[in-house]
């Protein structure tokens, strides 16, 4: 996979006012600007707060590139978006961490098509690898795996 | 800078099959390269577990700051100050500032001063660090207005 880097990367500012009412406002700045506090960043961030009365509470570069060359998705059994096989990792703190992988191969199953097989290859390298580089939102520590299963999509209401 | 990374994976399913769809998980540490090694082990390993294929990535960082919103504001984040520009093309651009602040809103409540003040640093941060999506730089920001967002009031509901 050759993943391509867009010409700009987002730079977002996150705004809360007194009401509790959030909202926000996106830029698009050089892609050597990388640091929310830095440079570019910085100087629109502290030229906006001082034109508004609301808290700036937080400012968020966001990078993004596509992916050169995605090959061919495939079609069989929970081939849609919807269908989600759900990974819960244990964190250092007990705070659980979700991970949905959507459509997923039947073969990351086990024969029940229910509980997600463990020693399958696929699921044992990936949660090897989000072990070792993963973390939660807070920066904290991935321990281990409590469980995994199937979620069925929404049903659609009769019509 | 907060000490971990925030990745969005857009993955594309079969045709006929649905929408595209997220799998979001942090990692740790300033992950600013789409092509880091340990992340691209993971959407390796991502890809093997689902029948669909990653199409694009975005890495966030983020920084939050300590504040207070200026408490009974004049403008609240409905409220905002309407900026409009031009990029080097001739193409238009718009950003939406929430809860403008009194001292850069003129006489009139409705015209935004940018040429002085704090509405003026402003304009002078965006047309030198800001850029369109594709890279060109903006070239001015002609003139801004204050704009309302908020419901009408409906008839006989005020005491």
């Amino acid at each position: 996979m050759a993943w391509v880097q867009t010409p700009t990367n987002q730079f977002i500012l996150h705004f809360v006012d007194y009401s509790g009412v959030r909202s926000s406002m996106k830029f698009h700045l050089d892609t050597d600007e990388t640091d929310p506090d830095a440079g570019g960043a910085a100087a629109i961030a502290d030229a906006a707060q001082a034109c508004s009365a609301a808290e700036l509470s937080s400012q968020e570069i966001v990078i993004t590139a596509v992916n050169g060359s995605p090959g061919t998705p495939t079609t069989g059994p929970y081939s849609r978006g919807a269908d989600k096989a759900l990974i819960v990792f244990g964190s250092a703190d007990g705070t659980p961490v979700n991970l949905e992988i959507g459509a997923p191969n039947e073969t990351i199953f086990q024969d029940d098509h229910i509980n997600v097989d463990f020693t399958d290859t696929a699921v044992a390298s990936l949660v090897t690898l989000l072990l070792a580089h993963g973390c939660t939102a807070d920066g904290g520590d991935l321990k281990f795996t409590q469980r995994g299963y199937r979620r069925r999509p929404p049903r659609r209401k009769h019509q | 800078m907060a000490d971990s990374t925030r990745v969005h994976v857009i993955f594309k399913p079969a045709a006929l099959m649905g929408a595209n769809f997220q799998m979001v998980f942090h990692l740790k540490g300033i992950v600013l390269d789409p092509n880091d090694t340990n992340l691209q082990a993971i959407i390796t390993a991502l890809n093997a577990c689902t029948r669909a294929v990653a199409i694009e990535i975005s890495l966030s960082v983020i920084t939050e700051n300590a504040g207070t919103p200026t408490a009974a504001a004049a403008y609240k984040n409905e409220d905002k100050a309407f900026f409009k520009a031009l990029d080097d093309k001739g193409q238009s651009h718009n950003w939406r500032l929430p809860s403008p602040v009194t001292t850069i809103v003129d006489d009139d409540k409705e015209t935004i001063i940018i040429d002085t003040g704090a509405g003026g640093d402003f304009v002078d941060a965006v047309t030198t660090y800001a850029l369109t999506a594709g890279g060109d730089s903006i070239d001015t920001i002609s003139f801004a207005y204050r704009t309302e967002n908020r419901k009408r009031i409906k008839a006989g509901r005020v005491t």
